[in-house]
């Protein structure tokens, strides 16, 4: 069983190789007395359609075509090579006409947005499993609810058994708007531990102002906080896992009707030639 | 820390993420068991929906919601415990997917906004047009498919449009020869010897060009502009940018680089000729060496300049470079014959054995001694009776008729009466006369201008007067002849010796010694007036001679001749004759390099099919022609350090180079200079240093082209 390293350097390997004899065709091919353009643009437009039945097989599950992930491989590598595709294309230069303009935007979008999606794949999932409890992204808001209900218990009846407003007036002024809803999804996504630091540091130096009947209830209430930093830290890293693909996907559609408008102007303006 | 997430049946609800809609609740945590329906509506309006088992209904309450109620269902099989209703969201893959619609239907509207509004050409032009083409701001100036519209696009793509094609469009303005859809720009005929030049020569031509060769062969034919000028990149873009493989592709001998596999130049950089006959061996190491009192250049460039394109080193004027030395062999200084070019020259005739034999051509003057000129010959072309005696003659000299046929004599008779009646023609009727035989042997009439220049001012009084002092009775002779008389015995047209004209002759120019031109007269012809005016001519301050007299140039009448003496460099009359006579004998005798004037001495005669010219110019910009290979001497000056010229033209001391200039025919030729090697521009010219792309010193279109002129209507600057 080939494990992940020896298969991603063979991937990689193997997309070395598709790259050299890319640019090989199309140094052969400028050498000719043909318009590399349209070898390449033909090539493009193929390929994108080629990563857009990707989406297509997720739907077709009951078909026998190879496995998502498998897909999801070539989807990965099909698309770096469409990235070669398009700057050979583009001649390594920006175009500049608006329509051509608003093509390689739109390109650049999905590309760079199917990248980062990539990237975040790679990076995030780790990072999910190391802290905290594996939690469905759908029901994370209904959790935030669970751990506000509970907060808001626990600092009511610290008021009732110790007759002390000092966690509760603390859990007003600090932490209400903490338990309200997913917080800290910047700090959260770029490993950032600043504001639940800050969170918990305000909570601990309350401690020296607390009685004993009152400690137990701040150690619970710290808890809860530690628990809601957590689900917040994966509210937002499967936030990002996802939200990517509110730019990768939709731009794609666009991509795919610029790209058809463009290849027929290409054509239409250069067939009487 | 207790756990958040359950996964047992129980206690987890279900989200149903993969629907277009999810609870309401979801996000308190209390979403319902049913969810909503595929519009987004809640279903849901109690805690449960009893199930009916047998006749009494059963709660269905799920264990997530408590579990069963004690209360249990009504008897109309309704929960006690009613929920309020949600509102219902969509889950994120709805979402992404509207996302979706929307950006492709935003796409969909903004082309379709662009082609059904105004700014189809604005929007989607693939990229700013080069400069060169700036100004262009309607698209079916270079475009067909612009003549039809958005509907016909996919019509287009297919090439199915009828009308003039892009490539037409495009000549329109750019006139780049006669076959511009062909290779070069010429007729494959042309290319096929160049082509058999190189199918021999080994070369190891790129990788990816071999691959090219291969696979997309290239072809001469039906070659779109497109293919190579590829618009719509920028102000700033080349057009005229080709990669060096595609300048190959149809090249049977493809190569790497100029330095590796490039053709060796042949005979660069002069594949003919020069067109003045310099010779740089024997001017350097005799002419300047010997006499330094002329001042002799010092560097090239007192004789060569730039000129403004940069490309040739023109050679300076004549009056710059040559003048000092040459000018006066033009105006005859050292000159042992005559220093002018005789027009008219009475011919030696023997008169004696005419008349002996009964063929007598009336007066003659006996010490004439000349064969007939070329001018003569060339002016008695236009009289079928001369043509004719002339042909019958031959070779047969007209001073010693001693042993010709009696055919020769009546020829030499007939002759001699001709030169009469051109003489009298040419008196009479001056530089008319000479235009009018001349134009009628030309297949076209001559301008005014050339006209002037071939008669150059005839002085048709000095003739008049020449005429009749070499030709006394000439009139009566005519006449006579013309009738087809007997001529007049010589005794009585005129018993003197050939001298000035008889008293009872009228003197049309009496009293006008200017308009006669008395200077015109040598002083050798005044001698030879009768006696009586002898003591009037005594007392006469003599001058200089008549040719010195001429010294600036013009005519004069020596001896038995009328001379025209060129008035120095570029002389209207020689050269003006020289071209009219192209390919004859006159032109053979004004060319000749002794010949007065000289002009055949600097200047080189070529012969091709189109016939026989001379070269009165060095080597000249042409603008309209493009050359296949291009250089530019400027662009170079500023890199070549001491040994400047010397850099690329070195001195070949033992090429023949005047033995080029013995016939006319300008390839057979040997340069003052060795030819320029290939390595010697492979030093510089590589990619990392100057470059050495196909197109830095070729051009592709090669041939003459006349640039594209406006067809402005006079009438519409008037309306």
């Amino acid at each position: 069983m080939m494990g992940f390293a020896q298969r991603r350097r063979r991937n990689l390997l193997g997309l070395l190789v598709v790259f050299a004899g890319l640019l090989a065709v199309d140094r052969v091919y400028q050498a000719s007395l043909h318009r590399a353009e349209f070898l390449s643009g033909w090539t493009l437009f193929l390929l994108i359609l080629l990563l857009g039945a990707h989406n297509l097989r997720k739907r077709l599950s009951m078909l026998p075509l190879g496995s998502a992930a498998e897909w999801l491989q070539w989807h990965i590598y099909i698309g770096f090579t469409v990235i070669l595709v398009f700057l050979l294309h583009v001649g390594w230069h920006i175009p500049s006409g608006l329509l051509d303009t608003a093509l390689a935007l739109v390109f650049a979008i999905v590309a760079g947005s199917g990248v980062l999606g990539l990237v975040l794949s790679r990076r995030l999932p780790p990072r999910l499993t190391r802290r905290g409890e594996d939690v469905i992204f759908e029901r994370i808001p209904g959790f935030v609810v669970q751990l506000r209900q509970r907060a808001e218990v626990l600092v009511a009846e610290a008021a009732t058994e110790t007759g002390s407003t000092t966690l509760a007036e603390h859990y007003r002024d600090h932490l209400a708007d903490f338990f309200a809803g997913p917080r800290h999804i910047g700090a959260h996504l770029f490993g950032s531990g600043r504001p639940s630091f800050m969170l918990l540091h305000r909570l601990d130096a309350l401690a020296r102002y607390t009685n004993e009947d009152e400690r137990e209830f701040h150690l619970r209430l710290r808890a809860l906080v530690e628990q809601k930093d957590e689900l917040d830290f994966h509210h937002a890293l499967q936030a990002a896992l996802k939200a990517w693909l509110f730019v990768h996907v939709p731009a794609v559609s666009a991509l795919l009707v610029l790209a058809s408008v463009h290849m027929l102007l290409a054509h239409a303006f250069t067939g009487a030639a | 820390m207790e756990k958040l997430q359950k996964f047992d049946y129980h206690s987890s609800p279900y989200h149903r993420p993969n629907q277009d809609w999810v609870c309401g609740w979801a996000d308190s945590g209390q979403c319902c068991q049913l969810g909503p329906d595929v519009r987004g509506r809640c279903r849901v309006a109690a805690q449960c929906q009893p199930l009916l088992e047998g006749d009494r209904w059963q709660c269905a309450r799920s264990d997530l919601h408590g579990g069963c109620c004690p209360k249990g269902p009504s008897p109309a099989g309704q929960c006690g415990y009613s929920l309020p209703p949600c509102r219902p969201r969509r889950s994120w893959r709805s979402r992404r997917r509207i996302l979706t619609r929307w950006f492709a239907s935003l796409a969909v509207g903004l082309v379709l906004l662009v082609v059904v509004s105004d700014s189809v050409p604005v929007l989607f032009e693939p990229g700013a047009r080069s400069a060169a083409h700036a100004e262009i701001d309607d698209c079916r100036a270079c475009h067909l498919t612009a003549d039809f519209g958005p509907a016909s696009w996919l019509r287009a793509a297919l090439g199915q449009l009828p009308g003039r094609s892009d490539t037409e469009r495009c000549l329109d303005c750019h006139r780049v020869g006669e076959a511009p859809r062909l290779a070069h720009s010429v007729d494959p005929s042309r290319l096929a010897p160049l082509t058999d030049a190189q199918l021999g020569h080994a070369s190891r031509p790129p990788w990816n060009l071999s691959l090219a060769r291969a696979s997309f062969p290239g072809t001469d034919q039906d070659l779109a502009c497109g293919v190579c000028h590829q618009e719509h990149r920028g102000a700033k873009a080349n057009l005229e940018e080709v990669t060096n493989g595609r300048c190959q592709i149809c090249h049977v001998a493809p190569f790497a680089s100029l330095a590796e596999g490039h053709p060796e130049f042949s005979a660069y950089p002069a594949p003919r000729r020069t067109r003045i006959q310099f010779d740089h061996v024997s001017h350097f190491s005799k002419h300047f060496a010997e006499d330094a009192q002329l001042s002799p250049p010092a560097t090239c460039s007192a004789c060569h300049a730039p000129d403004n394109a940069g490309r040739l080193m023109l050679v300076k004027p004549f009056e710059t470079v040559c003048a000092s030395c040459h000018e006066s062999d033009i105006a005859g200084a050292g000159r042992a014959g005559a220093r002018g070019l005789a027009v008219i020259e009475v011919p030696g005739l023997d008169v004696e054995t005419l008349e002996a034999r009964g063929f007598g051509a009336g007066v003659w003057p006996r010490h004439a001694d000349a064969a007939p000129g070329p001018f003569l010959r060339r002016l008695l072309q236009a009289d079928p009776a001369a043509v004719a005696a002339l042909a019958e003659l031959g070779r047969t000299r007209l001073w010693d008729l001693r042993t010709a046929e009696p055919g020769q004599l009546a020829a030499a008779q007939t002759l001699a009466l001709c030169i009469k009646a051109l003489l009298q023609d040419l008196a009479l009727r001056g530089g008319l006369a000479l235009v009018e035989r001349l134009e009628a042997q030309g297949a076209e009439a001559l301008d005014s201008a050339r006209r002037g220049s071939l008669v150059a001012m005839l002085p048709a009084a000095a003739l008049s007067e020449a005429a009749a002092q070499w030709f006394p009775g000439l009139d009566d002779e005519l006449a006579a002849w013309r009738a087809g008389q007997p001529l007049p015995a010589p005794a009585e047209a005129s018993s003197r010796p050939p001298g000035p004209p008889a008293p009872a002759e009228p003197d049309l120019f009496d009293g006008d010694d200017g308009l006669l031109g008395g200077g015109l007269f040598d002083g050798d012809l005044d001698a030879a007036a009768p006696a009586s005016s002898a003591p009037a001519a005594a007392g006469k301050p003599r001058g200089h001679s008549i040719e010195e007299r001429m010294r600036f140039g013009g005519w004069y009448v020596e001896d038995l001749a009328l001379r025209y003496r060129p008035a120095g460099h570029r002389d209207n009359f020689v050269r003006a004759w020289i071209e009219a006579e192209s390919g004859t004998e006159l032109f053979d005798h004004l060319t000749q390099a002794d010949s007065p004037g000289r002009c055949g001495y600097c200047h080189s005669v070529d012969e091709s099919a189109a016939g026989v010219s001379v070269n009165w110019y060095p080597r000249m910009p042409k603008p309209k022609l493009h050359p296949f290979a291009v250089f530019s001497h400027t662009a170079h000056f500023s890199m070549l350090g001491d040994p400047g010229c010397k850099t690329c033209h070195q001195l070949n001391p033992a090429a023949p180079y005047a033995q080029g200039f013995e016939d006319r025919n300008p390839a057979t030729y040997a340069s003052n200079y060795f030819d320029i090697d290939r390595e010697v521009c492979a030093d510089c010219h590589t990619p990392e240093l100057a470059g050495n792309d196909c197109t830095l010193c070729h051009r592709y279109h090669i041939g003459e082209f006349e640039p594209t002129v406006p067809s402005t209507r006079l009438v519409d600057f008037t309306r």
